[in-house]
């Protein structure tokens, strides 16, 4: 588990240099770039950089701009194998500057669940903008969903972790 | 292979008297098995609804009703023209209803769910409903406007999926606790049967610790009851081991007491003898005497064994001259083997061995003893030889053949056990303790040699040992041999004794012409004394010039011979006479050393005797007298100190048990007092002869002993050294005496009444015309003599009788009529005046011999032609 857990370190850390470079050209020197389409996520809560007010929001293009990730797995809550592919969930705390220890993400619906900030440094989580390729409807739980790396780590395949994969995320508030 | 057959008897054994135990355990194994399944299935249980995580149906369903419910309160707020309505919100809020119920579609329920109709159905409805829905509010999500009708029926129509998602709702959450409730009646009852076998468990694993237990218990019980019965078992064995050393102390203590009674009767009836006395008186002496020895050589015998038997044997290591000792054992029994018309040879290298001497002469005496006793008629050969052990070691072998009885196969098994005696009727016919064997045999054995027998029965037995010798440096041939150059033809009548005697003579250098060759001439023919006789008169005459002859009255030859041996024919007598005739001397005749015994020496000096015991006092004293010597006596030790100290005693005899002080501790007085008498001789008086007893004569001091009890010749032997006197061959006189057994019943039924053997012999030399002659003489003679021992015997006249007896036992022997040989022998040996039908049996032993000489007359007896 040591291990597992020092490689997605080392992976988290790969994709956060990797996010501070390809961030050079969109990150304004007060912080983020302002979102040119629809917001779809709004970061609040302990974070350093933001582009409206003490908030960061994301439209589609800036969030598909962050390093990502695919994942190709089972969910309780879909037909067969799916394919997701998103920013990874720690991407977006970088980028954001989070300082925080949990994750209050909260579902269009007013659905609100904790996650610790540590899930998104241990595994690959992803924030799932695509699957199967195309974006998301809210009908079919977009735009952005939660997702764990269930493909790597069968053992996160649990009612907790299931109870943690929201969707229809609308934003999410570093605490 | 065996070893892991007899782990398996062990561990077979072991569960046949566990039974119990071994049945417990195999429960408790059971049980153990059962408590694994029953974990392995809850384990199954746990894993495969592990596999089986799925999404909360009861929460999909609860989600599904609620945004069914937010989407009712939408629809209101935009019908009401509330601030928050609106129609995108509406839109959206379709959008999450509608991502609910995909996900009630699509979702990975369990089984039961999609399994229970109610539940499918209701589900279908909803989808329905759900279809239903889509066109007017896609058409709202598309056009971003809605009428209000279109509105209000849309809400109707949520409002009516509102109470089918409620119904699905409820009836969910039933099936998840019907599942619930199944889960845990089917947990519970693995944990009921799982809860029942550990219990069960339990207490076998609990009855397996308690008879452990309780065979430890008994373990322990028995491992103490053992260690209680060794220690008892040690006790005990203590206990009859001192009893052993008692039995041993009270045999050595009674056996010394009896031994000084004895030596006085010994000692007085030798003072006796030596009186004025008539015939009868001499013969009741001399049976006083054979009865005293006999008794002293039993209780020898039985002190021998006893000590033997407690594991106490001296054993000394010193040089030997082997012919010392086989010609002093085969003195000691020539008398025997003399009453009994045996030929004794002894044939043996003429060397010295590193050995004990006295265990060696101990078991000879034995053996050579129990060949005499035992062979009724014609010889007892001792041969003796160096041999190599496999080890490399230099070994002595000494075999004992006779031509007696035999054994038989089965009893030799029991000959060297204690107490027994091959043939019970052999015990009654010839006594003895039956000891000998089993006493040579031990000591055989603490020489770290052998012993053994090969016989069959009627046809002889030889006797044989091999103990290891230490060869003497420097010490072996002596003498150049003495025989060559010579030729020399052995010519004893009997095959044995012929072949040790052509043994002899080659191993003495002679050169050996076979006897069939009898018109060569040669230097040497040795030939026993029958055999002369018997051939004397023939055409097989010997040249008397080359004569050597011997056996047990050939003294009569001496003079009209080159040479006699009066008795044994030994190897040291054989070189002796070759000695001579190379040196062209003629010899003395060589005699039996026995007879050389009664010569009486006269000695000079002064001795004082040291003995607590009277009677032993005045026969040690009679005896020294008639020596010539003065005496003087003193009753113990300490008196002897203080008499040495005014000198004037040129040799003391110190006996060794006294009161006061004993023997010992005065000699070591009198040696470390200085003065005069520091150097006096000092011999002592021993009833032991064991190597350990004469150790301690020598540590203290003394310069001799003399084993009691005290005869007149063992007291010359040992005196005559130390008082200067010299003596010839002093060494061979020292020899002690064996008794003869006066126990010999009755010969004469066993003994065939014909020599057929000798008779053949005979008429093999004389021819049968010759021995016919012989026997008529016999005959014709028998009568004459007959009549006049009669009338000896009637008259009381003992030499007449003997005399009488001599002759006609001569007369019988010359012709082979061993039964009459025997019955005179018999006669003899009781003695002639304890048998009242004297004349009667020897009557019938005659007449017995006259009826088989003409029966054999009858079939005219035909000479063999002996094969050498």
């Amino acid at each position: 588990m040591s291990l597992r857990t020092s490689l997605f370190a080392v992976a988290a850390l790969g994709f956060g240099l990797l996010a501070s470079f390809t961030g050079v050209s969109t990150v304004h020197a007060a912080g983020l770039v302002t979102p040119s389409g629809e917001v779809v996520l709004t970061v609040t809560g302990k974070i350093t950089r933001s582009n409206a007010g003490d908030a960061a929001t994301y439209d589609m293009a800036m969030l598909e701009a962050l390093p990502g990730r695919v994942t190709e797995t089972e969910t309780p809550w879909t037909k067969g194998k799916a394919r997701f592919e998103g920013p990874l969930g720690a991407a977006l705390l970088d980028q954001v500057g989070a300082a925080g220890s949990r994750l209050k993400i909260t579902a269009l619906n007013d659905y609100v669940v904790e996650v610790p900030v540590e899930d998104f440094r241990t595994w690959p989580v992803i924030l799932a903008t695509r699957k199967d390729g195309k974006p998301m409807p809210v009908r079919d739980k977009g735009p952005i969903f939660v997702i764990y790396p269930f493909d790597i780590d069968r053992t996160l395949y649990n009612e907790k972790i299931f109870s943690r994969s929201a969707w229809q995320v609308k934003s999410i508030e570093v605490q | 292979m065996s070893k892991s057959s007899l782990r398996w008897r062990l561990v077979r054994t072991a569960l046949v008297r566990n039974k119990g135990l071994v049945s417990l355990v195999a429960v408790a194994v059971m049980l153990l098995v059962a408590v694994f399944a029953f974990f392995h299935a809850l384990w199954d249980r746990q894993s495969s609804s592990a596999a089986s995580i799925r999404e909360d149906a009861v929460w999909a369903t609860y989600q599904t009703d609620r945004e069914t419910g937010k989407l009712v309160l939408a629809l209101h707020d935009l019908l009401d023209d509330r601030p928050d309505g609106s129609l995108a919100e509406v839109s959206r809020r379709f959008d999450i209803l509608y991502s609910r119920h995909e996900v009630m579609e699509e979702a990975d329920f369990a089984g039961k769910f999609r399994a229970d109709p109610k539940l499918h159905e209701l589900t279908e409805d909803i989808g329905r409903r759900m279809h239903a829905l889509l066109p007017p509010f896609d058409r709202f999500a598309a056009e971003k406007r809605a009428e209000r009708s279109e509105l209000e029926r849309a809400l109707e129509q949520v409002i009516a999926l509102r109470s089918a998602t409620e119904a699905l709702l409820v009836a969910t959450n039933h099936v998840q606790l019907a599942i619930q409730v199944d889960d845990r009646e089917a947990v519970t009852r693995i944990y009921g049967w799982l809860a029942g076998t550990v219990l069960a468990l339990m207490v076998a694993v609990g009855s397996v610790v308690v008879m452990i237990w309780r065979q430890l218990q008994q373990n322990e019980i028995s491992r103490f009851r053992l260690q209680r019965l060794s220690e008892e078992l040690a006790q005990s064995a203590a206990a009859a081991e001192a009893g052993n050393k008692a039995k041993s102390a009270f045999l050595a203590t009674m056996s010394h007491e009896i031994r000084t009674p004895l030596n006085g009767i010994i000692g007085t009836a030798e003072l006796m003898s030596t009186g004025r006395l008539d015939a009868e008186q001499i013969e009741q002496l001399s049976t006083i005497h054979q009865c005293s020895d006999a008794l002293i050589a039993l209780i020898n015998d039985i002190l021998d064994f006893s000590k033997l038997e407690s594991g106490t044997i001296d054993l000394e290591r010193r040089p030997v001259d082997l012919a010392e000792v086989i010609d002093g054992v085969v003195e000691m029994l020539s008398p025997k083997a003399e009453a009994k018309g045996l030929d004794l040879v002894a044939s043996y290298p003429l060397a010295t061995y590193e050995t004990d001497p006295t265990r060696l002469r101990q078991v000879l005496i034995n053996l050579v003893g129990n060949a005499v006793k035992f062979t009724d008629y014609g010889a007892v050969v001792v041969r003796a030889r160096e041999v190599v052990g496999f080890d490399g070691g230099r070994r002595l072998r000494i075999e004992v053949e006779d031509t007696g009885v035999g054994i038989a196969a089965s009893a030799i098994g029991r000959l060297f056990t204690e107490f027994s005696q091959a043939d019970a009727s052999i015990g009654r016919r010839f006594g003895g303790t039956g000891l000998g064997l089993a006493i040579s045999k031990r000591i055989v054995e603490a020489m770290q040699g052998r012993i053994g027998v090969e016989s069959s029965e009627g046809r002889g037995t030889t006797f044989w040992i091999d103990v290891p010798v230490g060869v003497v440096d420097g010490a072996r041939p002596v003498e150049a041999l003495p025989g060559v150059g010579l030729r020399g033809m052995p010519l004893a009548t009997s095959p044995l004794v012929r072949t040790a005697i052509a043994r002899d003579l080659r191993a003495l250098g002679v050169e050996i012409v076979p006897s069939w060759r009898h018109g060569v001439a040669v230097d040497l023919a040795v030939v026993d004394h029958a055999g002369w006789d018997s051939r004397q008169d023939g055409p097989e005459a010997i040249d008397p010039v080359a004569a050597v002859v011997f056996g047990f009255g050939a003294r009569t030859l001496a003079g009209r011979v080159s040479a006699v041996v009066d008795g044994a024919m030994t190897t040291r007598r054989l070189a002796r006479i070759l000695a001579h005739r190379s040196a062209g001397t003629v010899p003395s005749s060589v005699f039996d050393g026995s007879r050389s015994r009664g010569v009486e020496q006269r000695l000079a000096g002064h001795v004082l005797v040291v003995e607590d015991n009277p009677v032993n006092r005045k026969v040690a004293v009679g005896i020294l007298t008639r020596m010539g010597l003065t005496t003087e006596t003193v009753v113990d030790g300490l008196q002897a100190v203080e008499r040495l100290a005014k000198g004037g005693v040129d040799l003391v005899l110190m006996d060794m048990q006294m009161p006061v002080m004993d023997g010992l501790e005065a000699t070591r007085r009198i040696r470390t007092d200085g003065g005069a008498s520091a150097t006096v001789p000092i011999v002592g008086l021993t009833a032991n002869a064991f190597a350990s007893d004469r150790a301690a004569c020598f540590a203290a001091g003394m310069d001799d002993f003399v084993m009691k009890p005290v005869t007149r010749d063992r007291l010359q032997a040992a005196l005559s050294l130390h008082l200067g006197e010299g003596v010839a061959d002093p060494a061979a006189s020292a020899e002690p005496e064996i008794p003869a057994t006066p126990a010999a019943r009755d010969p004469v039924d066993v003994v065939p009444v014909l020599d057929l053997v000798h008779r053949h012999h005979l008429a093999d030399v004389i021819g049968p015309e010759g021995l016919s002659e012989l026997t008529e003489v016999f005959v014709a003679d028998t009568t004459e003599l007959l009549v006049d021992l009669g009338e000896g015997y009637a008259a009381g006249d003992l030499e007449r009788v003997r005399r009488g007896l001599h002759t006609l036992t001569g007369a019988a022997a010359n012709v082979g009529c061993s039964g009459v040989v025997a019955a005179i022998a018999t006669i003899r040996e009781v003695g002639v005046f304890e048998c009242p039908d004297l004349v009667g049996r020897l009557g019938a032993a005659v007449l017995a011999a006259r009826a088989a000489l003409e029966a054999e007359s009858m079939s005219a007896i035909e000479p063999i032609r002996a094969a050498g």
